[in-house]
């Protein structure tokens, strides 16, 4: 694995609140994430845990209002995204971080053509770059990059409207926009979730097929843990809007250590082994009145009184991997 | 007795009379939410507070009104045009008889005029819109929507105007002339409800368990169009009212010496600019009125639409 | 293909509504206590004139027949004799809907352009100074009917202010150019007259700003809810993820969607200003059919009233097809779902 000194991004303490009638929900609260060039990282958490909005916040593209950051940090090569100003951010976008989204038909612009779509966006991409670019030159691209996701006839694709297309193909579609940019960093949210099983197979062997091709650094949202297993070589587990854990793909799996992290492993059927595990009893907090201290406290088999009064830091406990839990805490407990 | 709450009982535990209890609690508890957010709007509350005073400007206005004598067949041309003064504080029209007072008098026409419009026109709309979308795709259905098209193809005013000119014109035609012409806009709301409320659960349940046709329209459709409805009216009203002055305003409403608000505003016009307040005053006051029952009428369509956050 | 056939069906629907619409009017008519033929020749005139002319109006025929009578005549462009100018109703209709079409022209030039406008800064600019003092004008247009704003206009910029005048098409100096349209402007710009184009263009501001107060305000209000709601969808958010600048994803790749809910209002908006334009054209003594059918209306003239009103019906319907038309255009899902034939 490559690794330098500095990481390629890095996230500090980031909170976001949204505001809703009467309140606020607090969705991310404090989250602390890093990744180095060339490193492939699944992020995963239970639907509503905070990961899309967490990545739309790397690029800045949660609609505000209602979201709000109120603190924190998204350093990318140690420049700091929030910071920025529209021009030095656009060409953070695309070239530097780029994004598929969770679902390809709300992507998707209803009444433009795809064609349109993909051509604003490479367009950009050069502008941002200051590089000359002609509308031939466009198309061509736009072309090849439809060839890339194996999409057939391409020319006729660009000219019809995303509803013209099937699930699979818009899906294809935005992965071709994403990586029409070339990004160092593609993050990629629930790719071909929307879609039936078999496509949604086809769908991640292409992805990783071209994350491997252009040596790209990867932030892959999910919640199947297989996919993670076969596609990551770093885990970030997340719950109600915080890391909880952090590892290399293989510990996470031998060695969770996490409450949550190992209920949710043993969500996973195995073939070996007997039967479906039970899964955590209970749901995701109600983000109005988050509980306080760490706030997996209330589903906890392990709680003790110091979960209910603080939040547990993430802190490493071996060398690469991190835990966010009180019961490996290297600083005595506090009894109050 | 123990206190009745939705968790201390197991749905299956319940008799019908606990049922019906729990229903007017959550019933009581809905309302009380729902005028918490109307509010805490503050925009909806000056709606509400300027029509709750134009409504009790108008009811009382034989005892407001400085001059109720103005309000009917009186002349004074030694006071005829005199401007704003402190006798008669918004001044006197083209034959001497004081503004306020007949502003005061001509909102009554005006409110009634909304008032019975839509009391006439609500509940035949709705039935007809209820009956048309439960019977989907069913000959009822053709023949009351196609008959409500009909009537939709040209504006309710026009079609109101004409109604009113073969009619004698008072206050009381041009109310029937615009109901005539208003139910279908209720018939075509309630119906494009209805069709999607038919398929639902609890309507197909009440069919299963052999509810009759009036209890399924009346007591499982009918409860899901209210807050439409009712959005849909406090908006109207003010268009009623509007459309009541244009009447007036070419002399198919309220006849003279009658006051109302559209017919001053037409004898005011030819006294621009000179005597402006001849017209002013009374324009203005059709202004506020609608602006009132506006405000009012998106407090409550706020109020039930930000049901879900 | 079948985007044709989908408007062949339109129109076809609109032909079953005039239709039922002519059925309405034609016993609108009938219910006027009095006799039709009395009220044309009048109080004097001897008792034989009148049965002729009963007999010549059908009107001592079944009330089905006459309807027959009336429709058919109706289809051949034939309205009868107006009471009031003692005229075939058609001609004055043909005289008189020139200047009713130019006035809702121009009205629904100044209610898209200035509508839209304001709904798109009020929308860039949301909640700065610009977004609430158009929220406010917004809320004022709703509020006001177009015949008070009328009122303002004539006292304010004609009385007060002189800088429009406040009467009829043109100035009374200046002959109107020769009838090729009957728009006044357009057939002066036709003829290369710029001074007479000039001043009818300085005659129609005040009665269309009159009438398309309202419109104005609808459209910057549903055009600002509409932009304001798409952009906090994906497909804006993926272009932005993607570096496409905010410059063009507003007036390109939010504007079209969000346009689309603003067409049709303000189309069918459109077309009822015509028919709502009785007063503004009898205060700005505008020669145009609403302010015709008003009077019509005052003198009980029947045959002139159904005429009017059959017009106005089939400019409604006219209008919708229209609006269906653009909006088809503008977006591909209605456009490609009638391809379908759904």
């Amino acid at each position: 694995m490559v690794s330098s000194p500095t990481p390629l991004l890095e996230i500090r303490d980031l909170a976001v609140n949204f505001a809703v009638y009467g309140g606020e929900l607090r969705v991310l609260d404090g989250v602390n994430f890093r990744m180095f060039a060339g490193e492939r990282v699944g992020l995963v958490g239970e639907t509503g845990c905070g990961k899309t909005t967490m990545m739309k916040a790397i690029l800045r593209v949660l609609p505000t209002p209602p979201a709000r950051i109120p603190r924190g940090e998204i350093l990318f090569k140690g420049k700091d995204i929030l910071k920025m100003k529209e021009r030095e951010l656009r060409s953070v976008r695309g070239t530097g971080i780029s994004m598929i989204f969770q679902d390809p038909t709300a992507a998707l612009n209803p009444v433009f053509t795809i064609g349109a779509q993909m051509h604003a966006v490479i367009q950009s991409q050069a502008q941002n770059n200051h590089r000359s670019i002609d509308r031939r030159k466009i198309w061509q691209l736009a072309v090849s990059a439809l060839k890339d996701v194996a999409l057939a006839d391409p020319e006729r694709l660009l000219k019809s409207y995303p509803i013209q297309l099937s699930g699979g193909m818009r899906q294809r579609v935005c992965i071709a926009m994403a990586l029409s940019t070339n990004p160092e960093i593609l993050i990629a949210d629930e790719p071909g979730t929307s879609l039936d099983v078999t496509i949604q197979d086809q769908i991640l062997r292409l992805l990783r097929d071209l994350v491997e091709k252009r040596n790209m650094s990867v932030i892959l949202i999910t919640h199947t843990l297989g996919v993670v297993r076969e596609l990551t070589n770093r885990v970030y587990v997340m719950y109600a809007g915080s890391i909880v854990e952090t590892a290399e793909t293989t510990k996470i799996f031998s060695q969770p250590l996490h409450p949550y992290t190992r209920g949710l492993i043993a969500t996973v059927p195995r073939l070996t082994g007997g039967g479906i595990a039970s899964g955590i009893p209970g749901r995701i907090p109600d983000y109005r009145n988050p509980p306080i201290g760490c706030r997996f406290h209330p589903r906890c088999p392990h709680v003790m009184e110091i979960c209910k009064q603080q939040k547990p830091p993430l802190i490493e406990v071996e060398p690469n991997h991190s835990v966010a839990c009180f019961l490996y805490s290297p600083t005595p407990k506090v009894e109050l | 007795m123990q206190p009745l709450t939705e968790t201390t009982l197991k749905p299956s535990s319940l008799t019908l009379e606990q049922v019906k209890q729990l229903e007017r609690i959550s019933r009581r508890e809905e309302l009380g939410r729902n005028w918490y957010k109307f509010s805490r709007n503050p925009i909806s509350v000056v709606g509400l507070l300027v029509v709750l005073t134009v409504v009790l400007l108008a009811v009382f206005a034989p005892y407001i009104a400085p001059y109720p004598a103005h309000a009917g067949p009186f002349t004074d041309f030694a006071n005829a045009k005199k401007p704003p003064s402190p006798t008669y504080w918004l001044g006197t029209d083209q034959i001497g008889r004081d503004i306020l007072s007949r502003i005061l008098f001509g909102m009554r026409s005006s409110l009634l005029m909304g008032v019975v419009v839509l009391s006439l026109v609500v509940p035949p709309g709705v039935l007809l819109g209820l009956l048309a979308g439960y019977y989907h795709n069913t000959w009822i259905d053709t023949l009351i929507m196609r008959v409500t098209d009909i009537f939709l193809a040209v504006p309710p005013l026009i079609l109101a105007l004409a109604v009113a000119s073969v009619l004698e014109p008072n206050l009381w035609n041009s109310m029937m002339a615009v109901s005539l012409m208003w139910w279908p806009w209720y018939t075509r709301l309630v119906y494009g409800l209805a069709t999607a409320l038919r398929n639902e659960y609890f309507v197909i349940a009440a069919e299963v368990t052999g509810a009759s046709t009036a209890h399924i329209l009346f007591r499982e459709i009918f409860p899901n169009t209210v807050s439409p409805i009712l959005t849909k009216m406090s908006l109207d009203i003010a268009w009623v009212i509007i459309i009541g002055s244009m009447l007036s305003f070419v002399g198919l409403g309220v006849q003279p010496p009658e006051p109302s608000l559209g017919t001053m505003i037409a004898d005011g016009a030819k006294y621009l600019p000179d005597q402006w307040w001849i017209a002013v005053f009374p324009a203005l006051a059709i202004v506020v009125i609608v602006l009132g029952f506006n405000l009012l009428g998106d407090g409550i369509r706020d109020m039930f639409a930000s049901e879900e956050a | 293909m079948s985007m044709l056939r989908f408007l062949i069906q339109r129109a076809l629907y609109s032909v079953f509504v005039l239709f039922g619409l002519s059925i309405v009017i034609f016993i609108i008519a009938r219910i006027m206590p009095g006799d039709p033929a009395r009220m044309a020749v009048g109080a004097r005139a001897p008792q034989w004139v009148v049965d002729r002319l009963r007999e010549q109006m059908h009107l001592d025929k079944p009330i089905a027949v006459q309807y027959y009578y009336w429709l058919r005549d109706a289809l051949r462009g034939d309205f009868g004799i107006s009471l009031i100018t003692q005229r075939p109703v058609t001609s004055d209709i043909m005289e008189t809907l020139p200047a009713s079409l130019e006035l809702a022209l121009y009205a629904a030039v100044i209610a898209g352009v200035l509508g839209i406008g304001m709904g798109i800064l009020s929308a860039r600019y949301k909640d700065s100074w610009i977004d609430n003092l158009s929220r406010l004008f917004s809320y004022a247009g709703i509020v006001t009917p177009s015949y008070i704003f009328a009122i303002l206009f004539v006292l304010l910029f004609g009385f007060t202010l002189k800088w429009f005048p406040i009467i009829g098409r043109v100035s009374e100096d200046v002959p109107l150019p020769p009838k090729i349209t009957g728009l006044v402007t357009i057939d002066a710009l036709l003829q290369g007259q710029f001074s007479t184009f000039l001043d009818a263009l300085w005659h129609i501001v005040l009665p269309s700003l009159s009438l398309a107060m309202g419109s104005i305000a609808q459209a910057a209000r549903i055009t600002r809810s509409s932009m304001a709601d798409n952009l906090t969808r994906d497909y804006i958010a993926n272009l932005r993820a993607l570096g496409v600048s905010e410059r063009l994803i507003m007036s390109r790749f939010l504007l079209k969607p969000s346009l689309i809910p603003t067409v049709s209002i303000l189309g069918l908006d459109i077309a009822a200003i015509l028919s709502v334009a009785f007063i503004v054209e009898s205060i700005f003594n505008w020669p145009g059919m609403a302010r015709y059918g008003m009077n019509a209306m005052l003198y009980k003239d029947l045959n002139a009233i159904s005429a009017v009103i059959l017009v106005f019906g089939a400019a409604f319907a006219l209008m919708n097809i229209l609006v269906d038309l653009v909006v088809a255009y503008l977006d591909p899902r209605i456009r490609l779902r009638a391809a379908k034939g759904e």
